[in-house]
């Protein structure tokens, strides 16, 4: 399995590295913009799959999978199944710089922005 | 599912713009046809754009009440938890034994996609982050229905959602 939001050569690559019945889940297009061509055939012979997973779609399309998707998530955070990694807080005032640290790629898990 | 026209990117939205795709806070308004009872309630919100403000406009749909689950966690939910959760659970179906490689791992999606592949039984996960965490795709458009929250903490994810 490979969850991919990456996209390009990371992509092409992670196409070739699939086990038999592996599934490449690509969801975003964070890198450099080439083509990742796949043919069906050799993925076929693998029975290996391409899929995508588009939330920015289905809250338009389906807004109500996507809501429940997010409570499935909120009960396993609440019950401490899974953990929201909170790694960095700025103020209102300083939302440039917490930008700024997300756009470099610097940052781990969420960062949040103290409003009130 | 035909074929989805437009440029493969988000456009940059025009200036001026309040970025935030996400925010948690309490309710102060709801819109026509949303039951007023949900005016107090604490959520976490998914928005189009403006999360990162005092006042947080966001679809009825999108706007999830935590229950008792702290503003500061529940701003950090966002589309990354639903995104991770979609993609082992829904998108993939990870099975128990498989193995999952996580690209992005340390951003907001990836930290959990791990740990929602770890819940599916998966046999272990490995993480790159090679590239910058946090995944793409233009915010959503609003939807029918509407919630004002107050807003106590805005995720700060103004480049990512998906």
């Amino acid at each position: 399995m490979i969850l991919d939001p990456v996209g390009g050569p990371t992509r092409r690559a992670g196409l070739e590295l699939l086990a038999e019945h592996g599934r490449l889940a690509a969801f975003g297009s964070l890198g450099p913009h080439e083509p990742a061509p796949a043919d069906p055939d050799d993925l076929l012979m693998r029975g290996a799959s391409i899929l995508t997973h588009n939330s920015n779609l289905l809250s338009r399309t389906h807004p109500e999978r996507l809501a429940d998707s997010a409570r499935h998530a909120l009960r396993l955070v609440a019950d401490g199944s899974v953990r929201i990694d909170i790694t960095a807080e700025y103020d209102l005032a300083d939302l440039a710089t917490a930008v700024q640290r997300l756009a470099e790629g610097a940052t781990h898990g969420k960062s949040v922005i103290r409003v009130a | 599912m035909g074929r989805h026209p437009g440029p493969r990117r988000p456009l940059p939205p025009p200036r001026p713009f309040v970025p935030g795709f996400e925010a948690s806070g309490r309710i102060t308004a709801v819109g026509d046809g949303v039951d007023p009872d949900r005016i107090g309630t604490p959520v976490a919100a998914l928005t189009e754009a403006g999360a990162c403000a005092e006042v947080v406009l966001a679809p009825a749909a999108l706007t999830l009440d935590v229950g008792d689950l702290p503003l500061r966690t529940a701003a950090g939910l966002g589309w990354g938890a639903p995104t991770a959760y979609d993609l082992i659970n829904t998108t993939t179906r990870v099975r128990p034994g498989e193995s999952v490689l996580i690209h992005a791992a340390a951003g907001s999606v990836g930290t959990l996609a791990a740990q929602f592949a770890r819940l599916a039984g998966a046999a272990g996960s490995s993480g790159s982050r090679a590239a910058p965490p946090g995944p793409t795709t233009p915010p959503p458009s609003a939807t029918t229905g509407s919630c004002c929250a107050r807003n106590s903490r805005a995720g700060s994810t103004p480049n990512a959602s998906t």
